[in-house]
């Protein structure tokens, strides 16, 4: 008998604590409101966004306070899709620009042109902008930071191997990639270990590989999927652009394997003539014992096919969005407007190099005279959201990456890799 | 009175292991997606699709693949070092500690130790062999189908044969030394003595080992994510690494159950012999 009492309090303590700790975790969500980021998590930026929410926090009641939640970048997206099934309180979340689709689809976001009135963007920010936190005509996403990807060179090495042209078509870019890897003295040199890399096009990761290969089918005038929502990367363009890629691996200006925290790495190092990146990359770049930032990085437009062609270019960026199940939609709109302002806009842009979005604060002096954001301007102008953006964005790049892969190892050639992606995708 | 004290073991069992498999059995005939609230009963379409993707037959190539060489790479290395540390010399226990230093690490830190000894263009192996006049060009052993699984079974070896080793030491420390000793006086050869003498005394040991061995790399995941992610071409995908892609990078989780559940019965195959092998000895 003893016993049984024994177990019998065991297990009710156990149930107690379980539901105590519950109970505890929904008290504790419902008050304030919830901002999950990524950002505020990484050492960068630890500081500053510490620094947004006690601004913000001082200037509102208590309920009204802002905590933040942070998960990993590649986990944001599921976490939010998840929690918002499930009856969590999230409020404000920062959202990569290729999360919008599927997060949209799933119906986790607010219509802010409701919460915000459609002023509020038209006159803040740029065309472009306002057009990445849109989808399907619904306004979802405030543009915090929001910049397409470039074409990042060294115009040292460019240099140091006889590059005295600008690159403006693909046939200027092959020429360069062939006498970096020619005429370069560090590859002509028997130690492997500074051999320098022409183009460090990512082939690794799915999430990379994928979208900045688009770029380059775009370049060719092909794209991923037609109008009626087909895979249309066995065309005759697609094969086009593959085959051109698949030559660049072939003449050994690119090679397999390389991601983009390699092709950073290697680039910090001064052993990568070209390779593709954000405006956040600056930070991972900079190499003091290189000297000014402006003697080895330069971003510039991808080349084209052909003079006179629009540059293409893949969009990059961070929107703030809320959650359309928030009740604090009104006391969100405040937060965002904060993050947005002047003051904290153009701190988080001189402490992280984030260029802000609204167009009162990118006309600031501050923003002006900053190489890095200035050598970025002619890219500006472009920047498309990957295709496969969605909810079978992983599926789909991941099938683009294998068969990319299979095609740059010679397993299969580029129009087999097409009609591979294509019927692959479509199967999906 | 019995049964109520078995009442929480139960209870955590079937909460935490009984509940979540049916339930990945029903997933698996579902099209539950985590982006979604929402889902239906599909029936076996989950089924039908994997099993008319080619790519599934690789997969269970690819997972074969890793588990032979994953798991027989380890158990040759850890048998020949067991040997090695079973002979009396001066700082065997040393080194017999510090063997188990690679078995203590955490996968993900020896994954990533191993992805920058392996690294195509900072890499200390290829750095190595250029000084040696071995190669005359970086060697992109992660781009390749063959040299990718090679590091990682390399990198799995490094980390698993301690294991084997401290199991077969175990095994070895059982046998009899008068046994060996006659052996001896019949003037066996040290060939003869390990074929003969020591390989019959701790068999059982061997087969425990190689069945653990099995099941533990049919399970393994993290040295493989961090290091391949199951490429390139999938030459190094194995039913982990392809269930958590689906899962939480493509976030199909009906598919992933479906996956989950095929190899669930691969593995009860081996816990199946497991567990006949305990019982019988």
């Amino acid at each position: 008998m003893k016993k049984s009492i024994v177990v019998f309090v065991v297990m009710a303590f156990i149930a107690s604590s379980l539901f105590a700790a519950g109970a505890a975790e929904k008290t504790a969500v419902q008050q304030g409101m919830t901002f999950s980021n990524w950002s505020g998590s990484e050492k960068a930026s630890v500081e500053i966004f510490t620094w947004m929410i006690d601004t913000f926090n001082q200037k509102v009641g208590a309920e009204d306070q802002v905590v933040q939640i942070n998960w990993p970048w590649g986990e944001t997206e599921s976490q939010l899709a998840i929690r918002a099934q499930g009856k969590e309180q999230y409020d404000i979340a920062q959202i990569d620009i290729r999360m919008l689709p599927a997060l949209a689809e799933a119906g986790v976001l607010a219509d802010l042109t409701e919460v915000f009135g459609k002023d509020f963007f038209t006159s803040n920010f740029s065309e472009g902008s306002i057009a990445v936190g849109n989808f399907k005509g619904t306004q979802y996403g405030v543009p915090w930071t929001v910049a397409p990807m470039a074409l990042i060179s060294n115009p040292k090495i460019l240099k140091e191997a006889g590059v005295d042209f600008p690159i403006v078509t693909i046939a200027d870019f092959e020429r360069a990639c062939e006498m970096v890897k020619n005429n370069h003295p560090a590859n002509k040199d028997s130690n492997l270990s500074n051999d320098i890399i022409a183009y460090a096009a990512m082939t690794k990761e799915s999430g990379t590989a994928a979208p900045d290969l688009m770029v380059w089918l775009w370049t060719f005038g092909a794209s991923v999927y037609d109008e009626q929502g087909k895979c249309v990367l066995d065309s005759e363009k697609a094969v086009q652009a593959l085959t051109w890629f698949n030559s660049l691996m072939q003449k050994g200006y690119i090679q397999q394997a390389m991601g983009r925290g390699d092709a950073r790495t290697l680039f910090k190092e001064g052993r990568v003539a070209f390779y593709d990146d954000a405006l956040m990359s600056k930070g991972a770049i900079t190499n003091p014992a290189f000297g000014d930032i402006s003697t080895y990085a330069f971003p510039q437009v991808r080349p084209v096919l052909k003079q006179g062609d629009k540059p293409q270019a893949s969009g990059w960026g961070h929107l703030l969005v809320i959650i359309d199940r928030s009740p604090k939609k009104a006391q969100a709109k405040a937060f965002i407007e904060h993050l947005i302002s002047e003051e904290v806009a153009l701190r988080y842009f001189k402490e992280n190099g984030m260029l802000p979005s609204k167009k009162s604060v990118l006309s600031n002096q501050a923003v002006v005279s900053d190489y890095w954001s200035n050598a970025w301007t002619p890219v500006l102008d472009g920047g498309r959201l990957a295709e496969t953006a969605g909810p079978l964005y992983a599926a789909a790049n991941q099938v683009i990456l294998e068969e990319l892969q299979a095609m740059l190892s010679g397993s299969k050639t580029p129009s087999q890799a097409g009609s591979a992606m294509a019927s692959r995708i479509d199967t999906l | 009175m019995g049964w109520l004290l078995l009442l929480p073991a139960m209870a955590i069992f079937a909460l935490m292991i009984f509940y979540p498999f049916i339930n990945s059995i029903f997933i698996s005939f579902t099209n539950r997606n985590l982006l979604y609230a929402k889902s239906a009963f599909i029936g076996f379409d989950n089924y039908r699709k994997l099993f008319s993707d080619p790519n599934t037959l690789f997969l269970i190539w690819t997972t074969v693949k890793f588990v032979f060489l994953a798991t027989l790479m380890p158990f040759a290395i850890g048998l020949i070092w067991a040997l090695l540390m079973n002979q009396k010399f001066k700082g065997s226990e040393f080194v017999r500690g510090l063997t188990l230093v690679n078995w203590i690490i955490p996968g993900i830190a020896i994954g990533f130790l191993w992805s920058w000894i392996f690294n195509g263009d900072y890499g200390i192996l290829n750095a190595l062999l250029g000084k040696l006049g071995l190669i005359d060009k970086n060697v992109i052993w992660f781009g390749g189908k063959q040299t990718s699984m090679l590091a990682v079974v390399t990198a799995r070896t490094w980390q698993m044969f301690p294991w084997y080793m401290a199991f077969i030491m175990g095994g070895l420390q059982g046998v009899s030394n008068d046994q060996c000793e006659a052996a001896r006086i019949d003037g066996v050869n040290n060939l003869q003595m390990f074929r003969h003498v020591i390989i019959p005394a701790i068999k059982p040991v061997l087969i425990l080992i190689l069945l653990l061995g099995t099941i533990g790399n049919l399970q393994h995941f993290d040295l493989i994510n961090v290091m391949t992610g199951g490429g390139p071409e999938r030459a190094t995908s194995t039913f982990a690494t392809e269930v958590y892609k689906k899962a939480f990078k493509e976030y199909s989780v009906g598919r992933a159950a479906s996956l989950g559940v095929i190899w669930a019965m691969m593995l009860s195959l081996f816990s199946i012999f497991y567990l006949k092998r305990i019982k019988e000895d």
